[in-house]
Order: C-alpha cells, then sequence, then structure tokens
C-alpha cells in the first residue's frame, strides 16, 4: 500500500504534519518571524509615544536622560552585542556537530545576559538611591525638575527597560532549554532548527536595545557641559 | 570561514559605531545629534538584522514578514506624525 511505503520511508525526525524536513524549518522560521512582526508592533508603539513626548517635553526629557548612568548603558551595551556575537556562532557549530564548542557557546551567551541584568538591576538600585523611581509613594525628586513631566520620561524609561529585560529573562530560560536539548543530543536536525530560531530572538532583543539605548541614554544635554 | 570573519567583523563595526555615537553625546544636542544618534542606532540594527538573524538566508515567505514588520511601523509612525502634526 501507498501509505505504508511512505510511512516506511519517512524521516523519523519529521513531525508527522510536515512533508519533509526542509518545510519544517521553513515553517518553524515562519513561526518566529510572525511571533516577531507582533513585537515589532509592541515597541513600535512604545518608541512612537516616547518619541511624542520627547518632542512635546524636549527639555524635561534631556535633562531625564542626563540622569542616567551613561557609563552604565555602555557596557550593558557591549555586553549584549558581544553575547549576539557568541550566539550567532552558535548555529553553526551545531550544524558542524561540535557539541562541547555549543555548550561553551550558549554559556557564554548566557552569561553575558545574565551579566547585563545584574548590572541593569543595579543601575535600577541606584536610581531608587536618587530617588528617581516615579512609583507610589516612593520619594521622587529631580532637582531644579520637580514637575510630573519628569515622571513621564522615568516611566517611559521604566517600562521600555523593563519589558525589554523581562524579554532578556525569557531569553535565557530559552538558552538553558537548548543547553538541555544540545546536552541530550538526541536529534540533530532538531537542536539546529531551535538554536537557530533562539538565535534569532536573541538578535531580536539586540536590536530593540540598539534602539533604546540612543533615545533614552544618549538624547541628553553635551557631556562635561 | 567566510561567515565567521563576517560576523567577527561586523561586531567590531558594530562596537566601533557605538563608540562613535558615544563620542558625539558630547557635542550640543540639537536636531543634527539626535539625527546622528537615531541613524547610528539604526544602522546598528540593521548590521544586527542583516548578520546576525541571516535575513538573507531566510526563506522568502518568512523574510516577507520581517518587511511586513516594516511597513506597519512605517504606517503606525506615518499616520501617528500627521495626527500629532495637525491636530
Amino acid at each position: 500500500m501507498p501509505t505504508t511505503d511512505a510511512a516506511a520511508t519517512r524521516d523519523p525526525t519529521v513531525a508527522e504534519q510536515f512533508a519533509d524536513a526542509d518545510q519544517q524549518w521553513r515553517a518553524d522560521l515562519l513561526g518566529m518571524w510572525v511571533f516577531l512582526l507582533t513585537e515589532i508592533m509592541m515597541f513600535g508603539g512604545m518608541f512612537m509615544a516616547f518619541a511624542i513626548y520627547r518632542v512635546e517635553y524636549a527639555e524635561v526629557f534631556a535633562e531625564g536622560a542626563r540622569h542616567l548612568k551613561l557609563h552604565l548603558g555602555v557596557i550593558n551595551t557591549v555586553l549584549l552585542l558581544t553575547s549576539g556575537l557568541t550566539m550567532s556562532f552558535a548555529d553553526p557549530a551545531v550544524q558542524a556537530g561540535r557539541r562541547r564548542t555549543v555548550l561553551l557557546l550558549l554559556g557564554l551567551t548566557a552569561a553575558l545576559a545574565i551579566a547585563f541584568l545584574g548590572l541593569k538591576g543595579y543601575e535600577y538600585f541606584l536610581e531608587y538611591e536618587e530617588n528617581l523611581v516615579p512609583v507610589g509613594d516612593l520619594p521622587f525628586d529631580m532637582a531644579p525638575f520637580s514637575s510630573d513631566r519628569v515622571k513621564v520620561f522615568f516611566s517611559f524609561y521604566y517600562v521600555m527597560t523593563g519589558l525589554h529585560a523581562l524579554h532578556m529573562a525569557i531569553g535565557v530560560g530559552l538558552i538553558a532549554a537548548a543547553v538541555w536539548l544540545v546536552a541530550r543530543w538526541r536529534d540533530a536536525s532538531r537542536v539546529s532548527r531551535q538554536v537557530q530560531i533562539i538565535s534569532i530572538y536573541w538578535a531580536f532583543v539586540d536590536v530593540v536595545w540598539l534602539l533604546l539605548f540612543p533615545a533614552l541614554y544618549l538624547l541628553r544635554p553635551a557631556l562635561g557641559g | 570561514m567566510r561567515e565567521t570573519l563576517s560576523r567577527i567583523l561586523s561586531y567590531l563595526v558594530l562596537l566601533a559605531l557605538l563608540g562613535a555615537s558615544v563620542y558625539a553625546a558630547q557635542w550640543p544636542l540639537g536636531l543634527a545629534r539626535i539625527a546622528l544618534h537615531l541613524g547610528l542606532g539604526g544602522a546598528m540594527a540593521l548590521i544586527v538584522v542583516a548578520v546576525f538573524m541571516q535575513l538573507r538566508r531566510t526563506p522568502a515567505l518568512a523574510r516577507l514578514f520581517a518587511y511586513a514588520g516594516v511597513l506597519w511601523l512605517a504606517i503606525l509612525f506615518g499616520l501617528m506624525s500627521l495626527d500629532y502634526v495637525y491636530r
């Protein structure tokens, strides 16, 4: 019977709803890009709202940016770019069957991401100590700017960087899942697809930060001025 | 080997662009500097999309969704800007 023949010759690593491994790979990538499209629209809306307030309250927003820790932002950007590089090497290493290299690269990526999150947390703590957290009854003071407009800047700052940090934390979870898959190494093609998809997600997290960093940290009065 | 080199070179270019953007922060804040910071950030984002997200090696249908993201962003930014300017 034809169906029995087809079942007998079928690649056992391909899920039953797909004709072949190539179609499964294409579907996986498409799924990730559809998801990223929704992410683009979510972050896009936030950037648009930020842009309008940045124009409307230009002086206050520039002053708010001056109160952010630029050096910590730069270090975090370097950490994130480096993690993007290590993650981009993971998929080729999977395809070359170098399991230990993949584990090392994924471990490095996760470590850099955790360092980023740790530094971000430290930055939040410093801002808390400087009374720059506009939440509830917490004291808020950015002399000589005491208006509520400063709170708008810091609200954008915490929501945008917080949402980005949440995406990073999810990314670290995905990388941990990839480490587990690579450690088992039962199905090389599946491992390759998963690592590639996580790489794309991770690069997207990079992209969001590369746009957040100048918008929040760099649109400030001249350094040393 | 060529891809490895391309990724490392892209990483170095990204660091250089980051350095340039931070260096420019010592200039007085005006429209030109704002455009420079956002332009350099956009260029860095494009490099990451092209090299680390491997957009060129992505199947056409998935790439279409990536381009659709840009299109919808343009619609969002365009219509919102028009509303803001003419309201």
